[in-house]
């Protein structure tokens, strides 16, 4: 916990002391999960999320709020928040991770390329790590990062009751795709 | 008619209801807000300032309820989907009030330019505390739509 609690900490000092011109943000940032388990889609977008890149040292922080999760059925809608994420106890999930690959990415000329990020992922009350590949797109002094992973449902203590388990997959492939912009002080 | 008859006419009824009912509970969908009445009706200093003088509190007060907010554009943007968003704040700081505009609704925003006053109804889901300090704090509404005010075109 100690661990977690340091490496937190550190993405936090590193974002709020390194110069605005080296840091890139947006609050429109799009994350979509999909958890379908068997014909009917089960699947999510939320487009208010947070996302700060500081690409001279790679830490990375996004955050969303859990009711901003949007469901093409309300049912839906209210049974992941109120049976699986519990979003009134736990409102936030948060990632805080760092670029792997930071010094092999070209920030000053339009272009692609790959990104490998690790960091801790905290929803449902639980912080766990984990590790995506993705896509930066430089363009005309944007960035546009993209990335995907899958995260076990039971390590966020989120619980599949019995009558929807073939329903409901126990993972949820998770993707995010955030616009940044240079942020100006 | 038989009592057994009537029983079972009685029984087919029932059923029949609520298999209808499970069908459109089951496929429903988010409705539209622009005709549901408000819980609340704020200016956008005063429900920034409720957020940042006591979280908890106002978290209480108006997660999940329907607030229809009145201030200033700050910030007016739409996403490669042509989905828009809204920051309202006026004297307001670095915090906003951040409205993700219902994506039926996209054209009674599109033309809108920053600095006029405006109305916005939507779902509070929650305070976003900005914890870099360098972003500023966020009250966060989805499925927004305008409110039309007097001699305002609605679209």
């Amino acid at each position: 916990m100690r661990i977690i609690t340091l490496l937190l900490g550190s993405c936090l000092i590193c974002l709020a002391k390194a110069p605005a011109q080296d840091k890139f943000f947006t609050r429109q940032g799009h994350i979509s999960f999909d958890a379908t388990g068997g014909m009917e889609k089960i699947a999510a977008n939320n487009r208010s999320v947070t996302c700060v890149l500081d690409s001279r040292t790679g830490a990375l922080q996004l955050s969303a709020l859990l009711k901003g999760f949007e469901f093409e059925k309300a049912l839906m809608q209210e049974h992941f928040n109120e049976n699986y994420v519990e979003s009134d106890k736990y409102p936030k999930a948060d990632f805080r991770g760092q670029l792997l690959n930071n010094n092999e990415i070209a920030y000053t000329k339009d272009g692609v390329s790959n990104l490998k990020v690790k960091g801790l992922l905290s929803i449902h009350g639980q912080t766990k790590e984990v590790t995506a590949n993705g896509k930066i797109t430089v363009k005309n002094g944007k960035i546009q990062a993209t990335a995907e992973f899958d995260v076990l449902l039971s390590e966020f203590n989120i619980t599949i009751p019995g009558l929807v388990k073939d329903k409901v997959s126990d993972h949820a492939k998770i993707s995010v795709d955030c616009l940044l912009e240079p942020l100006k002080m | 008619m038989s009592i057994k008859k009537l029983l079972l006419i009685t029984l087919a009824a029932g059923i029949s209801l609520a298999v209808i009912y499970g069908y459109k509970e089951y496929h429903r969908t988010n409705k539209d807000l622009s005709g549901a009445a408000p819980d609340y009706q704020v200016r956008d200093k005063e429900l920034i300032h409720a957020f940042l003088a006591d979280e908890p509190a106002a978290a209480r007060k108006y997660t999940g309820k329907l607030v229809a907010v009145e201030g200033i554009i700050r910030e007016r943007s739409a996403d490669g989907t042509g989905h828009y968003t809204v920051a309202l704040g006026g004297n307001t700081g670095a915090a906003a009030i951040r409205c993700s505009i219902d994506s039926t609704h996209g054209e009674d925003i599109a033309l809108m330019d920053t600095g006029r006053s405006i109305i916005l109804k939507g779902l509070l889901i929650g305070f976003s505390r900005d914890e870099t300090g360098i972003l500023g704090s966020e009250v966060q509404l989805v499925r927004c739509v305008r409110v039309p005010t007097g001699g305002t075109p609605n679209h």
